[in-house]
């Protein structure tokens, strides 16, 4: 009875709260005009989105376009490379004599230079075109003239360089005739005015009657190459073994010259003897670590240096180069000894350091095309009598020099110099130099 | 036998023609299919040449403009610069594509 009362109850209390819940789930008309407006501004808000699309949509397709038409034109490009032998003057020039390719490229200099202790107080200039000849795609030969007008108002001419480049390989050329000296840095890799960061050379590459350790350029016969190494992008050896006329020194025809006698250029060797050379660079760091481009080298030459071919002259050096961005640093030791009739052996060490660093980033015209640059360099005479041959005003005994300079950059091959240098020496008074120069690579 | 012959010669015409005829196909698609290929080593190179350029170049001189000489001019020039930098041929052949594709 009791279980009946309780299920008509609960019957009675559903049927009267039912019609409350309905009220209750039923939206008014205000809810009902608030979803209709949310459902437009969704509706406007998504039209707007697919416009959106849309536009992007065509964009991504121009932009896809114009990539797609860049890479024809470079491929176009690419393509022209090689032109079909046609009507120019070029082509039949080409027809007749072969893949010919003959031109002129070099530098030339314009320089003011004034010297404390030398009291010169003059104008120069210098022109080295090179003549560049190409029979193949494997022979190339090459020459360059030095003409420069000296400050005692002579003109000087020389032929730096003249060889014949035989590609026999991937990993080797031969190259025969006269070449510059495959020793160190600075002969082969920057010692041109454009490239020289500063307007005067490092102690030990001073030319001629100067008093440098080396003669810059040699008579003979090379075989040089390169490759990469562990398949890393940018880790390679270079190498380079010679064979040539050989050193020379002023009065070699004649005797035993003194201790530090100039080093000359051997066009003529004195002797049967050949001199033996060879020079090997690494560069260890990998292109895809961005942590720039390190070279370190060794080079070693040797031959005998006096007409009846008994005194042996040797030289080695040592050699490092790194840049990162705007930052070129770079350095070399060498050391050279001569045997002497009688006397102990000549013996010079010698060195510099460099560093420069461009003011790019700056991006204030006109000081972002500056360089900064800074030398130190040094010249060691060993040896019987050294300070007797060395210590006048022009060759100063144990000579050391610190040199700054700043270097304006028109272009990436036309450079303004202006240099300072501090000098001194054994057995004279400090010296003072000022350089200012204009070199135009072309 | 004179009919065995006239049938071998047959076949072996129908070889022949076979070869001859199919052989043009094979080798235009060859053709096409080595040169997308040869364009996409060139591609490669050109992208090689362009990593190189300033790092290679400036390790001893500014890197001069791919603009500033024409393309012959450039096969020149880098033979002379391979030899004097002892670059290795594939940097080499990767600078001069990078120069000459600009």
């Amino acid at each position: 009875m009791t279980r009946l009362l309780e299920c008509i109850a609960l019957c009675t209390a559903l049927l009267l709260l039912a019609p409350v819940a309905s009220r209750a789930a039923a939206p008014s008309s205000d809810e009902l005009q608030q979803l209709r407006d949310e459902i437009k501004q969704l509706q406007a808000q998504n039209a707007a989105s697919e416009a959106r699309i849309q536009a992007l949509e065509q964009k991504l397709t121009d932009v896809q376009q114009a990539q797609e038409k860049k890479d024809q034109e470079i491929d176009a490009k690419i393509a022209q490379g090689a032109p079909a032998a046609g009507g120019t003057t070029a082509d039949l020039f080409d027809r007749w004599f072969g893949d010919n390719r003959f031109i002129v490229t070099g530098y030339g200099q314009a320089s003011y230079d004034w010297d404390r202790n030398a009291q010169t107080n003059t104008f120069g200039a210098r022109f080295n075109p090179l003549f560049l000849y190409r029979i193949t795609n494997r022979v190339l030969f090459e020459a360059s003239p030095e003409i420069e007008l000296e400050s005692t108002g002579e003109t000087n001419v020389n032929l730096e360089n003249a060889q014949a480049d035989i590609i026999l390989n991937d990993y080797m050329t031969f190259v025969a005739g006269k070449f510059l000296l495959p020793f160190g840095d600075f002969i082969e890799h920057i010692e041109p005015a454009w490239i020289n960061k500063l307007a005067s050379k490092p102690l030990p590459y001073v030319e001629g009657d100067e008093g440098g350790l080396l003669a810059f350029s040699d008579l003979g016969v090379q075989l040089r190459g390169a490759t990469e190494l562990f398949g890393e992008e940018g880790v390679d050896l270079d190498y380079t073994v010679f064979m040539s006329n050989g050193p020379s020194f002023e009065n070699s025809a004649l005797g035993t010259p003194a201790i530090g006698t100039p080093f000359l250029t051997n066009n003529v060797d004195l002797n049967k003897g050949k001199a033996f050379g060879g020079r090997i660079g690494l560069y260890p760091i990998p292109l895809a670590a961005e942590m720039g481009r390190l070279r370190i080298g060794a080079s070693t030459y040797d031959g005998t240096w006096d007409d009846k071919q008994g005194l042996w002259f040797s030289a080695y050096g040592l050699d490092f180069a790194y840049q990162l961005d705007e930052l070129d640093v770079r350095g070399e030791y060498l050391q050279t000894r001569r045997q002497l009739e009688g006397q102990s052996t000549d013996r010079r060490d010698g060195w510099y350091l460099q560093a420069a660093y461009k003011l790019s980033r700056l991006g204030i015209e006109p000081f972002n095309k500056l360089e900064l640059v800074a030398r130190w360099s040094g010249l060691q005479q060993h040896g019987l009598a050294a300070n007797d041959v060395l210590g006048t005003e022009e060759r100063p005994g144990n000579p050391r020099e610190f040199a700054f300079g700043v270097d304006y950059w028109l272009t990436p091959s036309v450079v303004g110099k202006l240099e300072y240098d501090w000098g001194f020496g054994d057995k004279v008074r400090n010296n003072n130099t000022i350089h200012a120069q204009v070199a135009v690579g072309f | 036998m004179r009919g065995m012959n006239l049938r071998a010669l047959a076949i072996l015409s129908m070889i022949v023609g076979a070869v001859v005829l199919g052989r043009p196909a094979v080798t235009a698609a060859d053709e096409a299919s080595d040169q997308e290929a040869a364009a996409k080593e060139q591609k490669a190179l050109v992208r090689k040449g362009a990593r190189e350029w300033s790092v290679y170049c400036g390790s001893c001189h500014n890197a001069r403009p791919p603009g500033e000489r024409s393309p012959t001019e450039w096969d020149t020039i880098m033979m002379h610069m391979r030899v004097r930098a002892n670059l290795p041929a594939r940097d080499a052949q990767a600078l001069l594509a990078y120069l000459r594709s600009r």
